[in-house]
C-alpha cells in the first residue's frame, strides 16, 4: 500500500501541483483583463477541466501524503489540519458550484419582479399548439465559448429539419444595416452626409408603409424624409421624397419663410442648400430596402456586446444575440427559438417601494444606496449595501442600479444578487482547519521547545 | 461676475512674477472649497490641479496657490504658456505633435485637427464602457487637463462658498452681491500682495481672506466648513512628513552600513535613533491622513504603499530589539525609503488626494480587516525581498567569508516568509468573509483575489520545497526576490496593469516601464550571482 501512495505523496508532486494552480490562476486573470469579461474567465479557465484535474491532483496529493504519515502524532496535528482543511475548502466550493445559486435580479421602481437571471445561458424551441399558444419543445444549456458543436451536430431537430450553429461569437456588436430589397412592398431609403468646413453630419433615413416619414433634426436645420406629403411650416427645412428612380428634393429657408430651391437629384450627387455652405451629398438612395442585422465580432466586452449565434434552417442562415427570439417558418408550422439566460422563479414577488441614493457632496457620484422593498409574508424590508436580506433561503444582496437612459441622473431600478450558498458552512469549516492547522505548524515547535527546555531547567 | 472683467484688465498690465508674502500666501491657501466630494483647503485645490495638469507641484518658482490664482484672474496670460504634460508619445504622434515635446499650451491643444475626433472616439468608447487601452487613456488624461483648466479659468469651478440650498457650494462665477465683492477683494489683493516682499506683514491679502470667510460665516455659521481638518490639510501639505520619514530611514540605512563595517554603541545608539525618528514622522503623517479623511489609513494605492514600509519597519525594530541583528534594520530602512520616495516621486501615477470611496467600502469592519492584513503581508515580504537581494551581494562578495551573514539573512527571510504568507492567507480568507458577507460570493476569481493566492502559492511552494531541502540558502535568497513579483503583481500590477474586475476602484495608470525594469533588472541580477557561483 504505502510503496504505491509514495509517489502520488511526493513533494514533488505537491510543489508542481502548487505551481499548476497558480499559474492557470495567472492566466486567468490576463485572460480576464485582454476579454473584459469576468464570465469568459470562468468558463475558459477557471472552471476547465485543466483546472479540475489540477485540483484532484492536488486532492490526491493531500491525501496521499496524510496515509504516508500515518500512524499520526501529536506533532502531525498541524500538517493533518492544513491538509485536511483544504480538501474540506475544495469541497465547499465544489457544492457551492453544483447546488449553490449565484444571480442576479432587477426590479424597476414601483414594480414587481420573481425571477432571478443566473449566468448560464439557454437555448429554447416553442412550437405552437392547437390552441396556437407557444409550448416548450426542446431545450438545451449552451456553453458555445468552450463547447461548441460541429457544424453536422444538429442543435434541434424541427419539423423533422435539423437546425444547427453555423457560428458563435461570445463578444458581438449588432450591427443594422439598411440594404436593397427586390420586395415592391418594402420601403424607401437614403443615406446622405450634410456638411461645411464646420460641421459634418451623416445619416439613414428610412420611410415604409408603416413609417411614414422620417426627420433628422440637425439643430440650424431638419431633413424630412417623407412620401412627399410635407407642408412647410418653420425653419430650414430640406425636404426629400423618392420619385420612381429619382429624390425629389425642396429646400425651404428660415429668412424668406418659403421655398428657395427645389428639384430632382439621384445617388452620388451634391446638392448646395445655401444655408451657411452647407452642401448636401447623397450617398445611397434605394427604393426599396430592408433593415438587415449582422453581428460583428470584438476582441472584448463592452455595455454595447453581448453573445450572439448564427443558426442554419431549412437553408438560411439567421442571427441571434442573446436575450431575444427568433421567429422560424416551415411549410404551415411555426415555431420560435429563444435565446436566453436562465432564470430562476421564485414563489413570491419581490416589489420595489422606493430606491434611496446618497451622494458625495455636490458630485454625482454615489455614496451609498438602498431599497426599501415589499414581499408578501415578510412584509417591509430595507435592503442596504452590506445590509442583505435573507429569506426562505435566499439572500439579496443590493449590488447596483440602473439609470434612466434618457436622464443620467434619474434611476429606474434597483439591481440585486440574488444568492443560495449550500456549501458556505463547509467552506468556512475549511479554512477554520486550515488557518488552525497552519498555526500549529509554525508555533508547535516553539512552543514544545520552550516547555523542553523549562522542565530541563526545573528539573 | 462682470467686475472681475475690470480686475482683468488691471492685472494683466502688470503680471508680476513675484511670489506672496508669506502672510498672504497662508491665509489664501486655507480658504476652503469644493471639490472631488468634499471640502479642501484651496492649496490642495491647486496643488492637485498643478499636477494634473504639469505633472509637478510647482511651475516656474510658482507656487500651487499663486498659479492658481492667476489663472483664475487672468486665464489670458495662460492661453499660450507651455503648461500641458503630454507624456504618451502615441498620444503625440496621434496628434502629430511634436515628437520630442512633452509641453503644451491650451491653444496648441485646442486648436489641434486631430483632438475634436481623438475625443469624440473616447467618448464612444466611455459610453460603451469600453476598456480603454493606453492610448485612450491619455486621451482621457488630456481632456481632463483641458477641462480643469478651463474651469479654473472661468472660475467656473472653484467653489468658494456654501449654497443656500443643496449641496453644491457656488463657484467664483456664481458669487453675487457682497460676497462676490468680497471675493473680488481677495483677487486684487492677491494682484497686490504679488508686488511685496514675502516678509512684508503690511499685505491686504490676509484681511481680504478673512473678510470673505466672516461674509460666508455670517450667512452659514460653523456649518460652513470643517475649519480644523483644512488647516490639518494644509498644515500636512507644507510639512510633507512623508519626506522627513525617508530622509531619516536614508540616514539609518547610511548608519548601519557603518555599522557593519566599524561597530560600537554609539553608532548602534545613532541607529535606533534615526529609525525612531523616521518611524515617529511616519506615524505621525500617517495619522494626520486619517484625522483629514475620516477613514481608515489603507483606502488606496498611495496609502498602501506608505503603509507596507510601515509594517516592515516595525517588524525589523521588533525584531532588533529581540535578536540583535542590524542588518534586518538595514533591509527595512531600504525599503521604507524606496517606497516612500516613490510616493514623493510620482504624484501622478500614485494619487495622494483623498478621493472619495465606492459605497461598498464604506463603514465595513471586514473590508478594513482584509485590506490591512494582506497589504501588512506585503511589509514581510517586502523584507525578505530586499534581505534577499543583500544575501545575494554577500553571495558574490564571498560565500565562505559571509558564511555567517548569510545564514542570519536566510533564517529572517524565512521567518518573514512565513509571516507574510500566514497574514496573507488570513486576510485573503478575510477578504471572502467580507465578499460573502457584502455579496454572497466567498470566493469568485475576481484578478485580485486570483493574484493575492497566486502570491501566496508561490511562497507556500518555497516553503514546501525547503522543508525538503531543495531550497537551501542561495535558493532561500533567489525565490525571496523571484516570489516578491508576485506580490508586486498582486499589488501593482492587477491595478495599473491588468485593470479588470471588482476592486476597480484602485485602478491607475502609469509607471509600468520603471516597475517592469525594477523586477527585470533583479532577474537579471540573480542570473549574474548564479553564473559567478557555477564558476
Amino acid at each position: 500500500m504505502k510503496k504505491f501512495i509514495k509517489p502520488l505523496a511526493s513533494i514533488k508532486l505537491a510543489v508542481f501541483v502548487i505551481i499548476l494552480l497558480a499559474g492557470i490562476s495567472a492566466v486567468g486573470t490576463f485572460y480576464e483583463s485582454m476579454t473584459n469579461e469576468a464570465y469568459a474567465a470562468q468558463k475558459v479557465v477557471y472552471k476547465s477541466a485543466y483546472m479540475i484535474l489540477a485540483q484532484v491532483l492536488l486532492i490526491i496529493n493531500l491525501t496521499a501524503v496524510m496515509i504516508d504519515r500515518w500512524p499520526w502524532k501529536v506533532r502531525h496535528t498541524g500538517f493533518v489540519c492544513a491538509h485536511i482543511g483544504i480538501i474540506v475548502l475544495i469541497f465547499g466550493s465544489w457544492v457551492t458550484y453544483e447546488f449553490g445559486i449565484d444571480g442576479s435580479m432587477s426590479v424597476d421602481i414601483g414594480s414587481k419582479s420573481r425571477s432571478v437571471v443566473l449566468p448560464d445561458r439557454l437555448l429554447s424551441v416553442y412550437a405552437y399548439d392547437e390552441n396556437m399558444r407557444p409550448k416548450k419543445v426542446g431545450e438545451r444549456t449552451t456553453d458555445f465559448i468552450v463547447n461548441r458543436p460541429k457544424p453536422d451536430e444538429p442543435l434541434f431537430v424541427v419539423a423533422g429539419k435539423p437546425l444547427t450553429l453555423k457560428e458563435y461569437y461570445h463578444f458581438a456588436e449588432r450591427d443594422e444595416k439598411i440594404v436593397e430589397s427586390d420586395n415592391k412592398n418594402d420601403g424607401a431609403a437614403i443615406r446622405f452626409l450634410l456638411s461645411n468646413d464646420r460641421v459634418s453630419v451623416s445619416e439613414w433615413m428610412f420611410i415604409s408603409k408603416t413609417k411614414k416619414d422620417h426627420v433628422v433634426n440637425l439643430g440650424p436645420a431638419r431633413v424630412i424624409w417623407d412620401y412627399g406629403v410635407y407642408k412647410y411650416d418653420y425653419g430650414n427645412v430640406l425636404h426629400l421624397s423618392p420619385k420612381g428612380d429619382k429624390v425629389a428634393y425642396k429646400i425651404y429657408s428660415e429668412k424668406t419663410k418659403g421655398l428657395t430651391k427645389e428639384g430632382l437629384t439621384t445617388a452620388g450627387s451634391i446638392i448646395q442648400t445655401g444655408w451657411m455652405g452647407l452642401e448636401l451629398r447623397l450617398f445611397n438612395y434605394y427604393k426599396n430596402s430592408t433593415k438587415k442585422i449582422t453581428y460583428v465580432e470584438k476582441e472584448s466586452a463592452s455595455d454595447a456586446t453581448h453573445s450572439a449565434i448564427k443558426v442554419n434552417f431549412d437553408g438560411k442562415d439567421h442571427w441571434l444575440g442573446l436575450n431575444s427570439v427568433l421567429r422560424l417558418f416551415t411549410g404551415e408550422n411555426g415555431f420560435i427559438l429563444s435565446y436566453g439566460q436562465k432564470q430562476v422563479r421564485l414563489s413570491y414577488d419581490l416589489f420595489l417601494k422606493k430606491f434611496h441614493m446618497d451622494k458625495y457632496q455636490g458630485t454625482a457620484r454615489a455614496a451609498t444606496y438602498a431599497s426599501d422593498i415589499f414581499i408578501e409574508g415578510l412584509g417591509d424590508y430595507h435592503i442596504s449595501m452590506n445590509e442583505p436580506l435573507k429569506y426562505k433561503g435566499l439572500t439579496f444582496y443590493q449590488s447596483s442600479y440602473v439609470n434612466d437612459p434618457n436622464d443620467p441622473n434619474r434611476v429606474i431600478a434597483s439591481v440585486f444578487s440574488v444568492n443560495q450558498d449550500p456549501g458556505r458552512w463547509i467552506k468556512y469549516l475549511g479554512c477554520f482547519i486550515m488557518v488552525f492547522g497552519i498555526c500549529h505548524l509554525f508555533y508547535y515547535k516553539k512552543f514544545v521547545m520552550r516547555r523542553k527546555k523549562k522542565k530541563a531547567v526545573e528539573s | 461676475m462682470k467686475a472681475l472683467l475690470l480686475v482683468l484688465v488691471l492685472f494683466t498690465f502688470h503680471f508680476p512674477a513675484h511670489s506672496l508674502t508669506s502672510d498672504g500666501y497662508t491665509a489664501l491657501r486655507n480658504l476652503p472649497v469644493q471639490d472631488g466630494g468634499r471640502i479642501k483647503p484651496l492649496d490642495t485645490f491647486a496643488l492637485e490641479s498643478l499636477q494634473l495638469i504639469y505633472g509637478k507641484s510647482k511651475l516656474d518658482g510658482k507656487r500651487p496657490v499663486e498659479f492658481l490664482m492667476t489663472l483664475l484672474a487672468a486665464p489670458e496670460e495662460w492661453r499660450d504658456k507651455k503648461i500641458f504634460l503630454v507624456r504618451h508619445s502615441g498620444l503625440r504622434e496621434g496628434m502629430k505633435l511634436e515628437k520630442d515635446r512633452q509641453l503644451y499650451s491650451v491653444n496648441e491643444l485646442i486648436d489641434n485637427d486631430r483632438i475634436g475626433l481623438a475625443i469624440n472616439s473616447l467618448r464612444g468608447k466611455l459610453a460603451k464602457k469600453e476598456k480603454l487601452d493606453s492610448y485612450f487613456q491619455a486621451v482621457q488624461k488630456m481632456a481632463s487637463q483641458i477641462e480643469r483648466f478651463h474651469l479654473i479659468a472661468g472660475g467656473s469651478d472653484v467653489r468658494v462658498s456654501p449654497p443656500v440650498e443643496g449641496d453644491k457650494w457656488l463657484s467664483v462665477k456664481q458669487l453675487e452681491g457682497d460676497r462676490e465683492k468680497a471675493f473680488l477683494n481677495i483677487v486684487s489683493a492677491f494682484a497686490a500682495d504679488l508686488s511685496l516682499k514675502s516678509s512684508d506683514k503690511n499685505g491686504q491679502l490676509p484681511g481680504a481672506v478673512a473678510a470673505f470667510v466672516t461674509n460666508v460665516k455670517s450667512q452659514h455659521g460653523d456649518k460652513y466648513a470643517p475649519f480644523a481638518r483644512v488647516k490639518t490639510e494644509v498644515h500636512y501639505n507644507s510639512f510633507k512628513p512623508f519626506m522627513w520619514s525617508w530622509i531619516f530611514y536614508l540616514l539609518c540605512a547610511i548608519l548601519v552600513l557603518l555599522h557593519l563595517a566599524f561597530k560600537g554603541k554609539v553608532l548602534s545608539m545613532a541607529i535606533w535613533g534615526a529609525a525612531l525618528v523616521g518611524l515617529a514622522l511616519h506615524i505621525y503623517g500617517i495619522s494626520l491622513r486619517v484625522f483629514i479623511s475620516e477613514r481608515p489609513p489603507v483606502s488606496n494605492m498611495f496609502e498602501t504603499v506608505i503603509w507596507v514600509p510601515l509594517v516592515a519597519m516595525i517588524s525589523a525594530l521588533y525584531y532588533e530589539y529581540k535578536a540583535r541583528s542590524k542588518i534586518i534594520l538595514l533591509g527595512a530602512s531600504l525599503v521604507s525609503v524606496l517606497c516612500l520616495i516613490l510616493c514623493h516621486l510620482a504624484p501622478t501615477i500614485l494619487d495622494a488626494s483623498f478621493t472619495p470611496l465606492e459605497p461598498v467600502l464604506r463603514d465595513n469592519f471586514w473590508l478594513l480587516t482584509h485590506v490591512v492584513i494582506i497589504v501588512s503581508s506585503y511589509g514581510p515580504y517586502f523584507l525578505a525581498f530586499l534581505l534577499g537581494d543583500l544575501a545575494l551581494v554577500y553571495f558574490l562578495l564571498g560565500e565562505k567569508k559571509h558564511k555567517k551573514q548569510i545564514k542570519e539573512l536566510t533564517q529572517i527571510m524565512y521567518r518573514c516568509i512565513q509571516i507574510g504568507s500566514v497574514l496573507l492567507l488570513a486576510g485573503t480568507i478575510l477578504g471572502g468573509v467580507w465578499a460573502d458577507y457584502s455579496w454572497g460570493r466567498f470566493w469568485g476569481w475576481d484578478p485580485k483575489e486570483t493574484w493575492a493566492f497566486i502570491a501566496f502559492m508561490g511562497y507556500i511552494a518555497v516553503l514546501h520545497a525547503r522543508l525538503v531541502g531543495w531550497v537551501k540558502d542561495f535558493g532561500m535568497a533567489v525565490s525571496s526576490v523571484v516570489c516578491f513579483s508576485l506580490v508586486i503583481m498582486a499589488w501593482y500590477g492587477v491595478n495599473y496593469v491588468l485593470g479588470a474586475g471588482l476592486h476597480s476602484y484602485g485602478f491607475g495608470a502609469g509607471g509600468l516601464e520603471y516597475v517592469a525594469t525594477f523586477v527585470g533588472v533583479h532577474f537579471l541580477f540573480i542570473g549574474y550571482v548564479f553564473l559567478m557561483r557555477k564558476s
